[in-house]
């Protein structure tokens, strides 16, 4: 099977990319696959630190893209996941340092190459160089948002830019729900989210306190987690709705009930039917 | 705007369009020689651009209107698509030369909307026909039409739907749509689900209530009723 490079893009900051990527990263590594983690953050690179591997860098994405060293002298292995790597970005350089067509050719040479089956790049925020970096070589993109306006606004963006670029089906992941919040009305729910971005849903990720403890402790939550509700449970499932198994989405997010619940909108006329009169 | 400058001519851009300014005191020869010297300074980027002539409160006659257009147009290659003055006297000598006249003392701002209004009209586009549009609109997306426009799909908050004619959503409108972008107050907004964050007609602006009362997806139109938006029931 051909690897698959997908990238992972918000728009907005502080949403939770590195967060997905990481766990996505590690809970397809985890099903054993060969997965690469790429942080494309250059000059603002984290992911090395949520995943744990700071302490290991020595060569980083500019070193490869300039020939510095080999492409596998950069990859990091996981100490706790057999088939997991991480390219680290460049903390000394900046954005214009690399191009999207070298992006273009790492990418090709992730899955060619090394044979990666998913390569995830972790985007960085905004629209600019980062962005356009990012994007570059990756077959399929997922939109992180939060449920917050701000959030959904710029993953709109996102999504028409990544239109613009010919990527036509980005696929929606919505992090940090909190069922609670949605019970008491007192947020932007899941449908709301979903009516306006009119992306496939590929997973919903609860509100975990814990993720700022495994964050901080370098240890991505599905290694150290088991429980299927809360969000290494989520994130596990995500990773099995990439591998192309059905795995019902619920409606809250958490559990197993529920129907699957996968909304897609062409043109907009599939909404609720507008009253006659 | 302050425009104090000595020069009898000055080119300027502004966002993506191009002006060429008048001086209103300076001489009609000066204005021409000076034309003739910046233009050829700068041939190489300028040819074939749109630009917009800005005559300011300088009246043009037919004559020289067409020395202009032949330095202009004939020697350079530039496509002119907007003339903007503040005197009316000019209006007769700019359209005999088969350039848009617009008259307005409008502000920069004013000025620079209303110009993307009218200017970036697809080639082919006439008045009063109406386009299809069957996409969403997303955030950042912006779309001006000298035409009638009907999408089918939504518009999505922070994009832009300019028509010089109507604007029909078969969808909802949840970003900003201006319709009758040209001055024409009898221009209707339509949307299957009116929940956007602005609405234009002509000149006037309208904006939702900040109390959310709004029951949704109720066809709706807006349209101007004794100088302001008014929206009702679609029947």
């Amino acid at each position: 099977m051909a690897g698959k490079a997908f990238v992972v893009t918000s728009g907005k900051g502080g949403v939770g990319k590195t967060t997905v990527t990481a766990n996505l990263g590690t809970a397809l590594a985890l099903r054993g696959n060969k997965v690469c983690v790429v942080d494309s953050d250059i000059g603002l690179r984290n992911l090395d630190v949520v995943m744990g591997l700071e302490t290991r860098i020595v060569y980083d994405l500019v070193d490869v893209i300039e020939g510095k060293c080999r492409l596998k002298q950069a990859l990091i292995k996981h100490k706790k996941a057999e088939r997991l790597f991480l390219l680290p970005a460049s903390q000394t350089r900046d954005k214009e340092a690399i191009t999207p067509d070298q992006m273009k050719d790492l990418m090709a040479r992730m899955k060619n190459e090394e044979e990666f089956d998913y390569v995830l790049v972790d985007s960085p925020a905004g629209i600019e160089r980062g962005f356009r970096n990012a994007i570059a070589g990756v077959d399929e993109a997922l939109i992180v948002t939060t449920p917050e306006v701000s959030a959904i606004r710029d993953a709109d963006r996102i999504i028409g830019l990544l239109q613009a670029a010919e990527m036509y089906e980005p696929k929606l992941i919505i992090n940090r729900l909190s069922t609670d919040m949605v019970k008491r009305d007192k947020t932007v729910d899941q449908y709301d989210i979903i009516d306006v971005l009119a992306i496939e849903l590929l997973g919903i990720v609860p509100e975990d306190g814990n993720i700022v403890v495994s964050t901080n402790e370098g240890m991505p939550i599905v290694l150290t987690d088991d429980n299927s509700s809360g969000s290494a449970g989520a994130f596990r499932r995500i990773a099995r709705r990439i591998e192309g198994e059905n795995v019902p989405i619920s409606p809250t997010g958490d559990t197993n009930e529920g129907l699957f619940v996968r909304f897609k909108k062409f043109l907009g006329l599939d909404r609720k039917e507008p009253e006659r009169v | 705007m302050a425009r104090r400058s000595p020069a009898a001519v000055e080119i300027k851009g502004f966002g993506n369009d191009v002006n060429i300014i008048l001086n209103a005191d300076a001489a009609f020869s000066a204005i021409e020689a000076q034309l003739l010297k910046k233009l050829k300074n700068s041939d190489k980027f300028l040819a074939g651009v749109e630009v917009i002539l800005d005559t300011g409160e300088r009246v043009l006659n037919t004559d020289e209107c067409g020395k202009l257009k032949e330095i202009i147009t004939g020697k350079f290659g530039l496509v002119v698509s907007n003339v903007r003055c503040r005197s009316e006297e000019s209006r007769t000598a700019v359209e005999e030369i088969g350039w848009n006249f617009e008259h307005r003392d409008l502000t920069e701002f004013e000025a620079k909307e209303k110009r993307k209004a009218l200017v970036r009209k697809p080639p082919d586009e006439k008045e009063n026909d109406t386009v299809l549009i069957k996409r969403t609109f997303r955030s950042g997306q912006k779309e001006l039409h000298r035409a009638n426009v009907v999408i089918v799909g939504d518009v999505n908050p922070g994009a832009e739907v300019v028509a010089t004619g109507d604007v029909v959503v078969m969808g909802a409108l949840r970003g900003v749509a201006h319709a009758g972008a040209d001055g024409d107050d009898s221009a209707v907004i339509i949307a299957l689900d009116l929940s956007p964050i602005q609405l234009r007609i002509s000149e006037y602006i309208g904006r939702p209530p900040d109390l959310k009362l709004k029951t949704r997806n109720i066809p709706e139109i807006a349209r101007v009723e004794d100088g302001s938006i008014v929206i009702e029931k679609l029947r």
